[in-house]
């Protein structure tokens, strides 16, 4: 159970990461936005030769990766909406026998599922070399949509990492550090 | 009816059944939709490949879509206006301003409550916060409990309606129409039950002042220059901030995703004068601690500058911690929330809704005032991100051909619908025993607040939504108006 939970340390570490760099993506967007509207309010030309449509695109590029980088962490914080009318009175082991029951039947199932279906999407829009339907907009489309395989990559491993927490509350093994995470509370 | 076409009903039924499990609504919705998918292609009824187009939806839909993007700027403004203490110092300025006013401080919390609308969009958030900065000091005040209480619940929940909200820029999306058009549309409506709200303070404080004690004359700044100051440092940055967020997207000068991202720097740049600027200016905060015994408890500590920036440096990185996690939530409902509607289509779910809606036979005004019901009763459990992302789409086509003849244009119906179950939303959260606002406001209330001095407060609140309802019902044009005279 140790290594396992040395296990799951690891995926919330790794997905923190993911999460800080797409943080990081909000704070483009804004700058992004801010300078475009700046730019073309004062009509002062932008930088590079970029265009307001390729500023634009980059964008939703932007939001579309701070979606998918933080949607599998915010899993690990316990940010995802429950209905808690019926649970907040259950005790701590349905609470773990509920999360356990739903990761394996339904998030790992739909994690996989999104990721595999994702798979010929992505590639082939890297093989027909798909760029923006606008003529001044970004190439290379297929990075923004890899973003869909990392979005159900990162929510299976917050499942893992939940899995493996949750089994070892219901073991009665689990770090009380830990307890708030898995299965809320607390609040 | 066989099985296969009762499909839609029962994946809908499974989904109620199992939200209750409280396991994170954004997976149910995942799973759900993949074994419903699994059943269908088992019975025949759809196709393996069909699946293969999920991906491409959810890019078109939530990816690929600039619209959306307004929805973590606005999130991000709000946060930032909240953790760098720019809301709290609007509110004490307001109380101060209003303490002469009978109700004054309930009248500050509502009128926060209009001009801070956006703080996060999320009920829970924006409730937990004008609870935590306004309750304590209305009840060391002698409020009234039930008073207090009441015109808390019903301020902080007035942001899903006021723009910018983010609900409305989902609807909008959603129902396939202009967000800047709904939020000018909504603004009316919002107006109104803010000064239904004030009206209600007022007259009930001047009937029962004991309600309602004033504020001691020397709090807060003594002479006119004090005073100015004050209203410079606390009260017009904000205003003027957010009078330029909506200007712009009311006069139509700037798309709501443009307003959103300058109004975010914005908020930031707010936030350095407040912990950064002003302090290292020496230009005094003021407090209004509730122990204040005549004389201003304003702790101002000189602090090196470098300890105030890393101070600030550490507020901004929380505020894009809060944002992303979020934004985050709102998001994986969103995928969640299009795998699900993608295989109740496949399914025939809308063929089987529009079939359910003719053999009942209501005709328009019957259908609205059951979707208004639905949305009511599901508010009791659900957030508006839920009942929006799963509800919405299955209703928006028949939203769309409903025909009320000369009381509304038929282009417009779909604004007028968007608004009424915009303030119907809020009204269920309102709505004891179950809205679910109230359990937000006990969950962080001091411990004398009982819950039924909640329920007793947010009473006479509730008939004044309800009076908006009916007023925006009758008259469509508090909605539409606005829409037509500014942007045509």
């Amino acid at each position: 159970m140790k290594s396992a939970l040395a296990v799951s340390r690891a995926i919330d570490g790794f997905l923190w990461v993911m999460a800080k760099i797409g943080g990081w993506c909000a704070v483009l967007l804004v700058l992004v936005v801010t300078y475009d509207v700046f730019t073309r309010y004062l009509g002062v030309p932008k930088v590079f030769g970029l265009t307001s449509t390729m500023l634009q695109e980059s964008e939703y590029w932007l939001h579309s990766f701070l979606i998918v980088l933080v949607v599998g962490y915010a899993y690990t914080r316990q940010s995802h909406v429950r209905i808690d009318l019926i649970r907040e009175n259950l005790s701590d082991r349905a609470k773990y026998t509920i999360e356990v029951t739903g990761i394996l039947l339904a998030l790992i199932p739909y994690s996989f599922l999104g990721a595999w279906l994702s798979w010929p999407y992505v590639i082939r829009s890297y093989t027909s070399g798909e760029i923006s339907k606008s003529q001044t907009g970004l190439t290379d489309l297929w990075i923004l949509k890899s973003g869909l395989i990392i979005l159900f990559v990162l929510i299976g491993l917050a499942g893992i990492s939940q899995l493996i927490k949750s089994m070892a509350g219901l073991a009665g093994r689990l770090p009380d550090d830990l307890k708030a995470t898995t299965i809320g509370g607390g609040h | 009816m066989g099985f296969v076409e009762l499909l839609p009903l029962l994946m809908f039924i499974a989904l109620a059944f199992l939200l209750f499990s409280g396991f994170p609504v954004a997976w149910v919705l995942g799973g759900v939709g993949l074994g419903f998918g699994l059943i269908g292609i088992a019975a025949d009824e759809l196709a393996f490949i069909q699946f293969s187009t999920l991906p491409s939806r959810i890019f078109g839909g939530v990816m690929e879509n600039l619209i959306l993007t307004a929805i973590p700027m606005f999130v991000f403004m709000g946060t930032m206006l909240e953790k760098s203490g720019v809301a709290r110092d609007l509110l004490n300025c307001l109380q101060v301003l209003m303490r002469r006013v009978p109700g004054g401080l309930a009248l500050s919390v509502t009128i926060m409550g209009t001009i801070l609308a956006a703080t996060t969009g999320i009920i829970g958030a924006s409730v937990i916060m004008m609870s935590l900065l306004a309750l304590p000091i209305m009840v060391e005040r002698k409020y009234d409990h039930a008073l207090a209480t009441g015109t808390i619940a019903a301020s902080g929940t007035l942001g899903i309606l006021i723009p910018p909200s983010i609900m409305l820029v989902i609807m909008a999306d959603l129902l396939s129409r202009s967000v800047g058009n709904l939020f000018v549309a909504a603004v009316f409506p919002g107006l109104i039950l803010a000064s239904l709200y004030m009206a209600y303070i007022v007259i009930r404080c001047t009937l029962n002042p004991s309600l309602a004690p004033p504020i001691s004359e020397n709090v807060g700044p003594q002479t006119r220059s004090g005073v100015a100051v004050m209203i410079l440092r606390s009260f017009v940055p904000p205003v003027i901030l957010i009078g330029m967020v909506l200007g712009s997207i009311l006069g139509g000068v700037a798309t709501p995703t443009e307003a959103a991202g300058v109004g975010a720097l914005g908020a930031v740049v707010l936030g350095f004068f407040n912990l950064v600027i002003l302090p290292s200016m020496g230009v005094k905060e003021f407090a209004l601690e509730a122990s204040d015994n005549g004389t201003q408890s304003a702790s101002f500590v000189a602090t090196a500058l470098w300890k105030k920036l890393t101070q600030f440096g550490r507020t901004v990185s929380g505020v894009v911690d809060r944002t992303a996690q979020t934004n985050a939530m709102i998001f994986g409902l969103f995928v969640g929330a299009t795998f699900f509607s993608y295989i109740f289509r496949a399914l025939g779910g809308d063929d089987l809704v529009i079939g359910m809606v003719e053999a009942i036979g209501l005709g328009p005004w019957g259908l609205l005032y059951l979707l208004l019901g639905l949305v009511f009763v599901l508010g009791f459990f659900f957030d508006w991100i839920e009942i929006t992302l799963i509800i919405l789409p299955v209703f928006a086509p028949i939203i769309a051909q409903l025909d009320f003849g000369d009381h509304v244009a038929r282009i417009d119906v779909v604004y007028w619908f968007a608004v009424l179950i915009a303030i119907n939303l809020q009204t269920s959260f309102l709505t004891p025993p179950f809205g679910f606002a109230l359990f937000y406001l006990k969950a962080v209330a001091p411990p004398q607040v009982r819950i039924q001095q909640i329920y007793r407060g947010i009473i006479p609140f509730v008939i004044l939504q309800l009076l908006g309802l009916i007023l925006v019902i009758l008259f469509p044009e508090i909605a539409l108006w606005l829409p037509r005279v500014l942007l045509n």
